[in-house]
C-alpha cells in the first residue's frame, strides 16, 4: 500500500509527461465545449479579461474613487487610472484561476467515472489539467496588462522590463503546483465526502476579500504590524504581490525575491502534500463513485 | 506451460456506512475503531490460468464476477491478497467504458493506447488497422457520444484487440452489435486463443462460455463454486439457477382434483432403475436405458378404470416428457402391481428432474394419485447440443439448384452423420 503511494507519487512527473498528449486533448476539448455553438468562439477568453477590467476599472477607479498607490504610479511615471485597473487585474487573474480549478476540481472525479471505474486510467491527470484550462484566461489577460503597460506608460518601459518577463513564468510555475496541490487534495476529498465543495465555495469567497486583490495593505490607515502579518500569512498574497512587481513595475529592476522566497516554498510544500493525499486516496476512486 | 495469471488468496471488501458521518468517525479513529458494515464481493480466491487457455467466469448477478475483472484490470485493489497478470492486458469491461463522451474516436485510440503504455508512434502504426477493424468510417472524427451502442462496442473491440495483449479480458459485451460484426469478435476471439494467448470470458450466455472456454470458473457470493470442465460447471450452474428460479416443486396439474373417496387407487413409489438392475438411481447418462418402476395398488379394479401415467419436470418447471400406459393400451386392472415404463436410450439432455408418477382414470381428468420422488433425478451430458432432448440427426450439403423446383431424392448431397 505505502510502496505504491510512493511509487505513484515519484512516477508523478513522468506520468504526465507520458501521456501530455491526453491531456492537451482534455484541455482542447475543455475549451471547445466552453465555447460550443457561441458566435465568437475562443474570442471570450479575450472578451472576459477585457470586460473585467473594464468593471473593476469603472467601480473602483472611477465610483469609489479607490485609486491605489497614485502616488507611486505617479512617480513611475505611469497614469494614476490604468495603473488601479492593472493592480486590480493583476490580483483577480491569478485568484479566478485558483478558484475556478478549485471549484471545477471538486467535481472532476464524478465527472470522469466512467474512465476511473472502468479502465486503468491515472486519475492524477484529472486536477492537473484543470488548472492548465484555467491557466488560458489568466496568461490572456497577463498578456493584455503587458501590452497596457507599454501603451499607457510615458515612453517605451525600459529594457529592464522585458527582461524581467521570463520571471512572471517563473512565478507562473509555482503557481501551478500549488493550484495543483491544491486540486489534487481537493478532488479526491471530495470523493469521500460530498462537503467540500460547499467548504471550497466559502472559502474561495473569504480568500476573494482576504487578499488584497480590490485594495491595497498601504493604503488602510492604521494598520497594525500584527494585522498586516496575519494578511501576509495568506500565500495568495505573496503570489499576487510578486505578479504586480514583475508586471506593473516596468521602472524597477531586480526581481520580487522576497515574495517569491515565501511563495515558491509553500507552493512546494502544497503540491507534495496534495499529491501524497491524491495518491493514497486514488485506489479508493473506483470504489467510492 | 506457465501461468499467465496467478491468483493468490484474493479478497474484496466494500465498506457500506450508514451514514457519512460514520465514514468520518472511522478516518478520524485511524484504524481503531469500525463503524462500517463490511460486504465481501470476492472471498479468497485461487486461481492460476496457463497461457493460451480460455477460462469462462460465471455466476449470477452480484456473485462477485465483475469486481473479479475489474480487480484484475487494476481498476480497483483488493482488500487483501494478490494477483498476477505477465503481459499486456486488453479490457473490454463494459460497453463505452473507458471512452471520453467528448472525445472523437480517434482521440480515444490515443488516449487509451498512450495509458496502455505505447508511444504516439506505435499508436500512429496501429491507428488504420483499428479504424479499418471497427467499420466507423467518416464516424471516427466524431465525439464518442453521438455513436450507437454498437459504434461504441465496435471501437471498444477493435482498441482491445489492436494493442495486442497477451491476456484479453471481456465482459459481457457480445450482447450488441450486429450479427456481423459479433461473427467478427467472436472470430477474432478464436484466432487470439490459437495465438496461444490466453482469455478471460465473462458471460451469462452458457453456450458462448462452453464454446469459448475449456475452462470455467462459477463463482457465488463471492467464493469460488466450482472450477473445472465447461460442460459440468455450466450445467451445475444452470440447474443451480433453475431450482432457484423455482418457486415451490408444484406437481404437474394442480388444477386438477383429486377425488377424494376411500379405497381409491394409489400409487405407493416410483423408482427409476435400469433394466435388470434393483437400485433405484439418483444419476443416470444421456442415452441410457431406463426404467420407471410405479408401485401402485387398486382395492377395487372392477370399480376404476386406472391408466398409470409418469412425467418428469426439469427443475425450471417444465414438464420435459411425460406419458400414460393408455398410448399402450393398458390399464391397470390388477389389486397392485409395478408398473414400468421401459425408455431404452433416454434422449433427455442434462439437468436435474423432479421424477412423478399418476394415477388418472380413463378421461385423464380425474386423478386417483400421485406421487414424486424424494430425490431428483440427474441426467448428465457429454454432448454440446443445447436444448431439452437430443434428435438424433444427419446433415448434408445440397448444391444450390435443389432449393428449388423438384426435390429429386438424388444422391447430389454429401451425408454427413453426426
Amino acid at each position: 500500500m505505502t510502496t505504491r503511494v510512493w511509487r505513484d507519487v515519484s512516477r508523478f512527473p513522468l506520468t504526465i509527461l507520458r501521456c501530455r498528449e491526453i491531456i492537451q486533448a482534455l484541455v482542447a476539448r475543455e475549451l471547445k465545449a466552453r465555447y460550443r455553438g457561441s458566435l465568437i468562439g475562443g474570442l471570450w477568453q479575450i472578451a472576459m479579461p477585457l470586460a473585467l477590467l473594464g468593471v473593476y476599472y469603472m467601480i473602483f477607479v472611477e465610483i469609489l474613487g479607490v485609486g491605489i498607490g497614485q502616488e507611486q504610479a505617479q512617480k513611475r511615471g505611469l497614469q494614476p487610472g490604468p495603473y488601479s485597473a492593472f493592480y486590480i487585474l493583476c490580483g483577480v487573474l491569478p485568484y479566478l484561476a485558483l478558484s475556478e480549478s478549485m471549484m471545477r476540481s471538486c467535481g472532476i472525479i464524478f465527472e470522469n467515472a466512467n474512465l476511473i471505474k472502468k479502465i486503468y486510467f491515472p486519475s492524477e491527470l484529472l486536477p492537473v489539467y484543470i488548472v492548465l484550462v484555467t491557466l488560458v484566461t489568466q496568461l490572456i489577460g497577463t498578456a493584455l496588462i503587458v501590452g497596457a503597460v507599454c501603451f499607457t506608460s510615458d515612453g517605451f518601459p525600459g529594457v529592464t522590463y522585458w527582461t524581467r518577463l521570463p520571471l512572471y513564468f517563473v512565478v507562473l510555475v509555482f503557481q501551478v503546483l500549488f493550484t495543483s496541490g491544491l486540486t489534487l487534495f481537493f478532488a479526491s476529498a471530495n470523493v469521500f465526502l460530498r462537503d467540500t465543495q460547499p467548504i471550497v465555495n466559502v472559502l474561495m469567497m473569504f480568500l476573494m476579500f482576504l487578499t488584497p486583490i480590490f485594495y491595497s495593505l498601504d493604503r488602510i490607515d492604521g494598520l497594525s504590524a500584527e494585522t498586516r502579518a496575519l494578511f501576509q500569512l495568506n500565500p495568495l498574497y505573496h503570489l499576487i504581490e510578486a505578479y504586480r512587481w514583475i508586471l506593473i513595475h516596468p521602472e524597477r529592476s531586480g526581481a520580487p525575491w522576497g515574495e517569491i522566497g515565501i511563495f515558491a516554498p509553500v507552493a512546494v510544500v502544497v503540491f507534495g502534500a496534495g499529491l501524497v493525499f491524491f495518491s493514497f486516496s486514488k485506489s479508493k476512486f473506483a470504489d467510492e463513485i | 506451460m506457465s501461468g499467465v495469471i496467478e491468483v493468490r488468496g484474493l479478497s474484496k471488501k466494500y465498506k457500506l456506512f450508514g451514514r457519512n458521518s460514520d465514514r468520518i468517525k472511522e478516518a478520524l479513529s485511524f484504524g481503531r475503531r469500525q463503524y462500517h458494515t463490511p460486504k465481501w464481493a470476492l472471498k479468497d480466491i485461487h486461481l492460476d490460468v496457463q497461457r493460451g487457455s480460455a477460462l469462462g467466469i460465471i455466476g449470477a448477478n452480484g456473485s462477485g464476477k465483475s469486481t473479479f475483472m475489474k480487480i484484475l484490470t487494476g481498476t480497483t485493489e483488493p482488500s487483501s491478497g494478490s494477483y498476477t497478470i505477465h503481459g499486456h492486458v486488453g479490457s473490454l469491461l463494459e460497453l463505452g467504458a473507458g471512452f471520453h463522451p467528448d472525445f472523437t474516436g480517434i482521440e480515444n485510440i490515443f488516449m487509451n493506447a498512450t495509458i496502455l503504455g505505447f508511444k504516439r508512434r506505435e499508436i500512429k502504426e496501429l491507428l488504420p488497422r483499428i479504424i479499418d477493424f471497427a467499420e466507423l468510417g467518416d464516424y471516427i472524427d466524431q465525439p464518442v457520444r453521438t455513436y450507437s451502442s454498437g459504434m461504441v462496442m465496435r471501437l471498444g473491440f477493435s482498441v482491445a484487440m489492436a494493442i495486442e495483449p497477451e491476456v484479453l479480458i471481456v465482459d459481457e459485451v457480445f450482447a450488441v452489435g450486429d450479427m456481423h460484426f459479433q461473427k467478427k469478435c467472436v472470430d477474432k476471439i478464436f484466432e487470439f486463443k490459437k495465438q496461444n494467448k490466453t482469455i478471460l470470458f465473462c458471460s451469462h450466455s452458457m453456450f458462448d462460455v462452453r464454446q469459448i472456454c475449456d475452462r470455467v470458473m462459477w463463482l457465488k457470493h463471492g467464493h469460488l463454486e466450482a472450477i473445472g470442465d465447461p460442460l459440468d460447471v455450466t450445467a451445475d450452474y444452470a440447474n443451480y439457477i433453475r431450482s432457484m428460479s423455482q418457486s415451490d416443486k408444484h406437481l404437474l396439474g394442480e388444477e386438477i382434483q383429486d377425488i377424494a373417496i376411500d379405497d381409491r387407487p394409489v400409487l405407493q413409489k416410483i423408482e427409476v432403475r435400469r433394466p435388470g438392475q434393483t437400485e433405484d438411481v439418483r444419476t443416470i447418462q444421456h442415452g441410457e436405458d431406463i426404467e420407471f418402476w410405479l408401485h401402485f395398488k387398486n382395492p377395487h379394479p372392477g370399480r376404476y378404470h386406472v391408466n398409470a401415467v409418469v412425467a418428469i419436470m426439469r427443475n425450471d418447471n417444465i414438464i420435459t416428457f411425460g406419458t400414460t400406459s393408455e398410448y399402450a393400451d393398458l390399464t391397470l386392472d390388477q389389486e397392485a402391481g409395478i408398473a414400468v415404463l421401459s425408455l431404452p436410450n433416454f434422449q433427455q439432455l442434462n439437468g436435474e428432474f423432479v421424477v412423478t408418477g399418476h394415477l388418472f382414470d380413463e378421461n385423464h381428468v380425474h386423478r386417483y394419485s400421485q406421487i414424486a420422488r424424494d430425490d431428483t433425478l440427474i441426467i448428465t451430458a457429454d454432448r454440446h447440443e443445447v436444448g431439452v432432448f437430443m434428435q438424433p440427426c444427419t446433415w448434408k450439403i445440397l448444391p444450390p439448384e435443389h432449393g428449388s423446383a423438384q426435390e429429386e431424392a438424388s444422391s447430389a448431397g454429401r451425408t454427413l452423420e453426426s
